[in-house]
Order: C-alpha cells, then sequence, then structure tokens
C-alpha cells in the first residue's frame, strides 16, 4: 500500500490525539460531579476519530483516486465565496451579489450576455423583492 | 389513542387552501429543481428550511414535503430524455426511459415515470399513516437506556450501509457528534469548544452545517468539475403515433405486479435507517428484470423498467418517516432535514409528537396524500415545461443557489457569522466527499447528537454506571448487541463485497 492511501488515516489519528490532548481540554471545563462531564462526549468522539484514523491507515479501504486539480479549483470557488463574504460585510448583500455572482459564471466559463444578465442582474433583483419586500425582512 | 376529532381536525387542516397553497408550491419547487442535474430536492429542502421559519408549522412542513415529493417526480425527467439523472435515484429510470425516448416514445417514458413515481409515493404515504401510530405507542414504553442502545444501533447500521467504509461512517458520525457537542454542555450549562466566539453558545447553527455540507459543499463539487461546455441539447424526436405520447390502462395494468413488487421494495428499505431511494430503485429494477420472462429487453426501453424504478424510488419517501415520528430518528438526509423544519419550529419529533402535537402529525399526513395528488396534476401539466429548464446552464444554476444559501443562512440566524459557518462546513464537507466521508452520516449525528448525550446521562443516572445493571434492560442489550453485529458484519462485507447503498447527500 502507497503512504498517499494511508495519510487520510494518519492525518485523523492525528486530528483525533489533537483533540483529546490539546483542543478538548483547553476549551471545556473541569467539573468533578456528574455521570457525564463536559469533556465526556468530545473525548469519545475523538478517541473514534483516533481509533478509525489508525484503523484507516493499517488497512486502507479501496483509494479514490483524486484529481489534485478538480479539488483545487474546488477550493479555488471557496476561496471566491469566502472573499464575497467579506465584501458582504463591508458593503452589503445588494451590492456585492451581482458582483459574485457574475465572477462565478465567468469563471465556469459562460460567455453568453443573455444569461451572464439573468444570473448578475435578475436573480439577485428576485431575491431582493422575495426577501424585502414579500417577506419583510432586512438583506445582509 | 388519539382522538377521531384530532385526526379529523388535521386532515381539515391539510386540506385548507393556505396549506394546498404551499403544497403546490412545493410540488412545483420539487419538480424544478429535480429536473435541473445538479440540485436535487435534497439541496433545494435545505435552502428553503431557512425561509419556512416565517411560516406556521404545517405550512412549513408540508412545503418542504411538497419539494421532496416534487423531486422524486422532476428527477426522472433529465433521466429519460438526456440520460442525466436528475437525482441519483433516477438512476436506475434512465436504464430503460432512456432508450424509450430515443426509440421516439419520450412522453410515454415520462408518463410511465410519473404515473409509477405517484403509485408507489401514495402506498408507502398510506402504510406510514396507519403504522407510525401504534408504532409510537411502543416507542414511548422505551426509556433513555432503551433509546440510548436505539440511537448506537441506528448509527451503526447507518455508518455501515452508507458509503463505501463501514470505518469510514463511523469516523464521519463521531465527527458529526463532536460538533454537536460545541456550546453549553446540557448537564451542566458549562461552554465547550466555542474557542472564545459566543455566538457558539447555543452550537454551531443547524441551517449553517446543513447548508454548507449538504448544498455548497455540492455545488464546489460540480463547479469543481465545469470547464465551460454547453450542456448538449435534448436529440429526441417524438413519434406522430398518438399511443406513443401516452400511457394507457392495459400499460398501466400490465405493471401492476411491477409497481406493488417496487412499493413494497421501496416501503420497507424507506423503513429502515441508511438504504435510501437509489438502492431501493436499483434493487426493484433488478428484481423486476430476474422475475420478467423477457429480461433480456431490460436496458432497451421496457417500461416495466421504468415501473420498477420508479414505485420503488419513491415510495422510500413515506415509509422514511416512519423511524422519524415514531422515534425522533432519521433514517435519511431528507428526514434529518425535516426534524431541523420542526426543531426551527420549536417543536421536538419523537413518539410524544402523537400526544402533543396529534393535529399537526395528521395535518401533515393530509398534506403528504395531497401532495402526491398535486404532484400528479402538476406533472401532468409541466412535463414538457422541465424538459425545457434542464436545458438552463448550470452556471446560473449554481451561482443563483449560492446566493440563496447566504441569504438563507442569514435570514435563519439574523447574521453573517453563521454565513461564515457555512462555509466552513462547506469546506468540511468538500473535503469528506472527495476523500469518500459520508456527509449524510455526518449531518445525522450532528442532529442526534444533543438528544444522544442527554440519553447516555439518564442511562447512566439509572443504572449508576453499573453495566450489569443493563441486564435489568434485555432490549438495550439485544440492540447493543445488534450494533456491534451490524458494525462486523457491513464492515467484513464492505471488504469483500461490492457496496449496495450509496445515498445522495
Amino acid at each position: 500500500m502507497r503512504l498517499v492511501e494511508r495519510m487520510p488515516g494518519i492525518l485523523l489519528a492525528g486530528l483525533g490525539l489533537l483533540l483529546y490532548f490539546h483542543l478538548i481540554p483547553g476549551q471545556t471545563e473541569v467539573i468533578e460531579y456528574g455521570w457525564t462531564k463536559p469533556q465526556t462526549i468530545p473525548n469519545v468522539a475523538a478517541w473514534i476519530v483516533a481509533v478509525g484514523g489508525v484503523a484507516l491507515a493499517a488497512v486502507p479501504p479501496p483509494w479514490t483516486k483524486v484529481d489534485a486539480a478538480q479539488f483545487g479549483r474546488g477550493l479555488f470557488f471557496l476561496a471566491i465565496l469566502a472573499a464575497g463574504l467579506a465584501l458582504i460585510a463591508v458593503l452589503d448583500f445588494i451590492t456585492t451579489a451581482p458582483v459574485l455572482a457574475l465572477t462565478i459564471m465567468l469563471l465556469v466559463g459562460e460567455r453568453r450576455i443573455g444569461w451572464l444578465a439573468g444570473g448578475a442582474v435578475i436573480v439577485p433583483f428576485i431575491i431582493w423583492v422575495v426577501v424585502e419586500v414579500l417577506l419583510g425582512r432586512n438583506l445582509p | 389513542m388519539l382522538d377521531v376529532d384530532v385526526i379529523l381536525a388535521g386532515f381539515g387542516d391539510a386540506f385548507g387552501m393556505v396549506n394546498l397553497a404551499f403544497v403546490l408550491a412545493g410540488v412545483v419547487v420539487g419538480q424544478f429543481v429535480g429536473a435541473v442535474p445538479g440540485i436535487g430536492p435534497v439541496m433545494a429542502m435545505a435552502i428553503a428550511i431557512p425561509f419556512t421559519f416565517v411560516l406556521d408549522p404545517l405550512p412549513a412542513i408540508s412545503f418542504l414535503v411538497g419539494v421532496n415529493k416534487g423531486g422524486l417526480v422532476g428527477g426522472a425527467i433529465p433521466a429519460v430524455l438526456m440520460n442525466t439523472p436528475g437525482t441519483p435515484d433516477a438512476a436506475a429510470t434512465a436504464l430503460d426511459g432512456y432508450p424509450l425516448a430515443k426509440a421516439g416514445k419520450p412522453l410515454k417514458a415520462t408518463k410511465m415515470a410519473l404515473y409509477s413515481s405517484i403509485t408507489g409515493d401514495t402506498c408507502s404515504d398510506i402504510v406510514l399513516i396507519t403504522v407510525s401510530a401504534p408504532l409510537a405507542v411502543l416507542a414511548l414504553k422505551m426509556g433513555p437506556v432503551e433509546i440510548f442502545a436505539l440511537m448506537i444501533f441506528a448509527f451503526s447500521i447507518i455508518a455501515g450501509l452508507i458509503g463505501a467504509s463501514a470505518t469510514k461512517g463511523v469516523v464521519s458520525a463521531a465527527l458529526g457528534l463532536l460538533c454537536a457537542t460545541v456550546g453549553l454542555d446540557p448537564e451542566h450549562s458549562t461552554p465547550r469548544l466555542i474557542f472564545g466566539w459566543f455566538e457558539l453558545y447555543d452550537g454551531l447553527p443547524l441551517a449553517a452545517v446543513a447548508i454548507g455540507m449538504l448544498a455548497v459543499s455540492e455545488i464546489l463539487k460540480r463547479l469543481a468539475a465545469t470547464r465551460g461546455e454547453v450542456r448538449p441539447a435534448i436529440d429526441i424526436s417524438g413519434s406522430d403515433d398518438p399511443n406513443d405520447k401516452r400511457v394507457s390502462w392495459s400499460e398501466y395494468w400490465a405493471c401492476r405486479y411491477t409497481l406493488l413488487r417496487g412499493t413494497v421494495i421501496g416501503t420497507v428499505l424507506g423503513a429502515l435507517p441508511g438504504i435510501g431511494s437509489t438502492a431501493a430503485a436499483f434493487m426493484s429494477y433488478a428484481s423486476a428484470k430476474h422475475a420478467s420472462a423477457d429480461p433480456d429487453s431490460f436496458g432497451k426501453g421496457n417500461i416495466q423498467g421504468i415501473a420498477a424504478a420508479e414505485s420503488a424510488n419513491s415510495a422510500v419517501a413515506g415509509a422514511n418517516l416512519i423511524p422519524l415520528l415514531t422515534l425522533g430518528i432519521p433514517g435519511s438526509v431528507t428526514a434529518a432535514l425535516i426534524i431541523s423544519a420542526f426543531m426551527i419550529q420549536g417543536i421536538q419529533p419523537g413518539p410524544l409528537l402523537f400526544e402533543q402535537q396529534g393535529r399537526l402529525i395528521y395535518g401533515l399526513f393530509g398534506a403528504m396524500v395531497m401532495a402526491n395528488a398535486v404532484n400528479f396534476c402538476v406533472g401532468h401539466l409541466t412535463l414538457r415545461l422541465w424538459a425545457w429548464v434542464a436545458l438552463a446552464p448550470e452556471s446560473i444554476i449554481f451561482s443563483s443557489a449560492l446566493l440563496l444559501c447566504i441569504v438563507g443562512v442569514s435570514l435563519a440566524t439574523g447574521g453573517l457569522f453563521a454565513v461564515g459557518v457555512m462555509l466552513i462546513f462547506a469546506g468540511v464537507g468538500y473535503v469528506m466527499t472527495t476523500f469518500g466521508y459520508s456527509t449524510v452520516i455526518f449531518i445525522i449525528a450532528f442532529f442526534l447528537g444533543p438528544r444522544f448525550e442527554t440519553s447516555l446521562s439518564q442511562s447512566l443516572v439509572l443504572t449508576g454506571g453499573n453495566p450489569a445493571a443493563l441486564l435489568k434492560h434485555p432490549v438495550a442489550v439485544l440492540l447493543f448487541a445488534f450494533a456491534v453485529a451490524a458494525i462486523w458484519w457491513l464492515g467484513y462485507r464492505r471488504r469483500n463485497v461490492r457496496p449496495v447503498a450509496q445515498d445522495a447527500s
């Protein structure tokens, strides 16, 4: 078995140990009474993750080949969304939504003016009508 | 035992004009999202849940049920016309649907899919309505120890059946359970794992986690795979023979045994947590082919193949709610989303629901029956419209869906913090699905986490922490044994046999 096939299991085992020895003790209070303590379920979950990780590293299931470029592309789109969220926080949804929608559509490869206008203008407008006019709620 | 008055009042609420309007809206939305490959009713339900917060409980749940049922019908349309299932459970429908459409009978194929779907769905709803109340009475006899054991058993089954590896399933469940502990500890009310964010005192926002993992992560996966190609147009010409544009009564009646078999398979599998409509559809298809006098005709446009697949995948929908309404345990991601809708309305699903909210439950049953009728009428009128909609480019579909996710989560939680949480879980879900870890199990564990911890605490109090005291709870001991056996057997099967079920996220 190649190391790459064991890597997810190794990482999971590391995550479980990190949770158990560092994160959970630092993020929970120590209570002496009661059958279940604040750390009980988190520790159980951390141990399951750690043991599961060891099992997956020892006997990896059939390996699903991951297209690294495609995976990175997905993370890139996630970064675009995060940037969009930051922009919404600074400006507002109505200003940001057309820019965000247009960016995503262009990155996907859409070049037809009609569809671009639909996604960047008409859809945000419909959202505004439904949320602020019909439902009476405020957009971010 | 419920009053007949309560049952009648519930059905009366369901068949009112307001509720009918929401059921109709849900069915239309469901058929639309089902017809467009890449979205699906699960994603649509996840996005719609925050918007239902402003509604009363019955219209809100009825709308979501309509979305689910409409999606089951809509998913068959691109499967038949483009060999591209709109939803995973329609993949079996495409096996005979697409060849029949290519033979010049697209309308016959789509109509048979519609009729089969309605038949399976209606029959399983009848089963749900008749068995859930008695099962709920039985469930009330279960104490915290039995409930805890049942949850362990449900986790083991779901982890073993969904996804490619039982170990990965258990890890996914553990991660979901871990995320459910964020916030105040239910026993001592001390903050846990909030990392200084006071917004997390009430835990991770339900809507943010569900939408992030189920909708946004799926969209990221689809966006990552796009290369800017134009979706191929529907290249099917219909026949001029009127008989090729309809399904006659004799053709429908000739499929009665196939429909019955598919309905039974779908209902039984739907009542069991973790199996899902895709597995039911393929199991029914294989069974119909095996029982057929002409098995070689399957895969070449045999109308029985469409009937088998669609009746089974739709029968799962009603039966899925049996463990949800009787035990409060979701057996599928759809049921988990309906739980979140209940919880947003301040209602805790479980066996007490029949006692405390009997009118709502029977209103829900009435809405489900009505949704089947509406599904039939809308489907009949709009088959051609959805075929056109299925051609919409992914660029506008996904950008619009992402905007709706952002708006939905911010409306549900009142701020952008939860949108940030949504994006984090979108990343987590994207990584999980890329490496074969099920987000469905994660979501179910996340929903059940608080109840799991409470029942564990109560069990320990009742047994005094003494394992020997479990012997006074033989049902619990049996369930624990089943759980261990399920993990071992399903884990062993995964190493040696091709996986049976791949549920949709």
